[in-house]
């Protein structure tokens, strides 16, 4: 296993950056089980509702969030898709009364500080979406999302795992593996 | 039984024994099995954090259920995949559009009908409901 590049912790008295500009990326890994092969994409099924976990441009590098800090682990393999802040639709409303809006924020951990969330607010205050509106209306949300992504990293695609953070937000090429 | 093969006698003498497509095609799947049933199956195994966040498995019910309505009708779907947000998701994929049925632990079955540029269709769905497959078909222009 790959060891995690010291440059994704937090350093010390390193608070949370919480301004995003439209053009920055978010990554999310995926799982080898919903890449039905190599070359293949994903579809609706492996878009997850907020609160979303994500890593952010501004900080890491899309091959830095197949590191799994929580439970130690590193998916090598996995594929990694990513979208822009901007393809966050970002507001839904239900019933014509209930505004809910989606937005990240950054939530660094200690041992990944691009950690970073896409939420959800009722009113302006955080909400659980999965009890807050109903399915099918979920469902329409991440449809919208999914057609925003794009595959960074395939599948089993090999690159080398940089380490040191990103110059700035904007995603920088991937090195050949 | 998946990975085992078929002697080629055995396939002759369903085809000798079929005398229409719809014969044909019922020797075949008695033969081979449900494609989609042994990877129903496989959701089962999956583990708790299986897509490396928090995802639950499929529950038994859920994919009963899926089962229940693949086998309901000849409508073949395009992709079968546990779903990140706990359930199962089957994709419907024709001429540029999709139907996606979503099945959740939680209890929930919604259909989203896109065509990729408009606002989607989503709405609640009952698997049991007869003008469900309809739906898919129509809007797929099959």
């Amino acid at each position: 296993m790959s060891k995690r590049p010291k440059a994704m912790e937090r350093e010390d008295n390193e608070t949370e950056y919480p301004h995003f500009v439209a053009d920055e990326v978010l990554y999310r890994r995926v799982p080898l089980v919903l890449w039905l092969s190599k070359n293949d994409d994903i579809e609706l099924d492996a878009i997850e509702l907020p609160d979303m976990s994500v890593g952010r441009s501004r900080f890491g590098h899309p091959e830095w969030v197949r590191f799994d800090v929580v439970n130690g682990n590193h998916f090598e393999d996995w594929g990694v898709i990513g979208f822009e802040v901007r393809a966050i639709h970002p507001r839904l409303w239900v019933n014509g009364t209930d505004e809910f809006t989606f937005r990240p924020a950054h939530d660094p951990l200690d041992l990944d500080y691009p950690h970073t969330e896409v939420r959800v607010y009722l009113n302006g205050m955080q909400v659980n979406l999965a009890d807050a509106i109903p399915h099918h209306i979920q469902l329409k949300w991440r449809e919208l999302l999914f057609r925003e992504i794009r595959r960074v990293l395939r599948p089993y695609q090999e690159v080398p795992i940089r380490q040191q953070r990103p110059k700035s937000h904007h995603p920088e090429s991937i090195p050949s593996g | 039984m998946p990975g085992t093969l078929i002697p080629a006698a055995d396939i002759m003498a369903a085809m000798s024994r079929a005398t229409t497509y719809e014969g044909l095609k019922a020797e075949l799947t008695a033969l081979v099995g449900d494609p989609w049933s042994a990877k129903l199956d496989s959701f089962a195994d999956l583990a708790a954090g299986w897509d490396g966040y928090k995802a639950e498995p499929p529950s038994s019910v859920v994919i009963a259920t899926a089962r229940r309505f693949l086998a309901s009708d000849e409508l073949s779907p395009t992709r079968l995949a546990p779903s990140v947000a706990v359930g199962v998701g089957i994709t419907f994929k024709r001429n540029g559009r999709k139907a996606y049925l979503e099945l959740t632990n939680a209890g929930a079955i919604s259909l989203l009908l896109s065509d990729g540029v408009n606002d989607p269709h989503t709405e609640p769905v009952k698997v049991e409901d007869p003008t469900l497959t309809t739906k898919i078909r129509e809007f797929l222009g099959e």
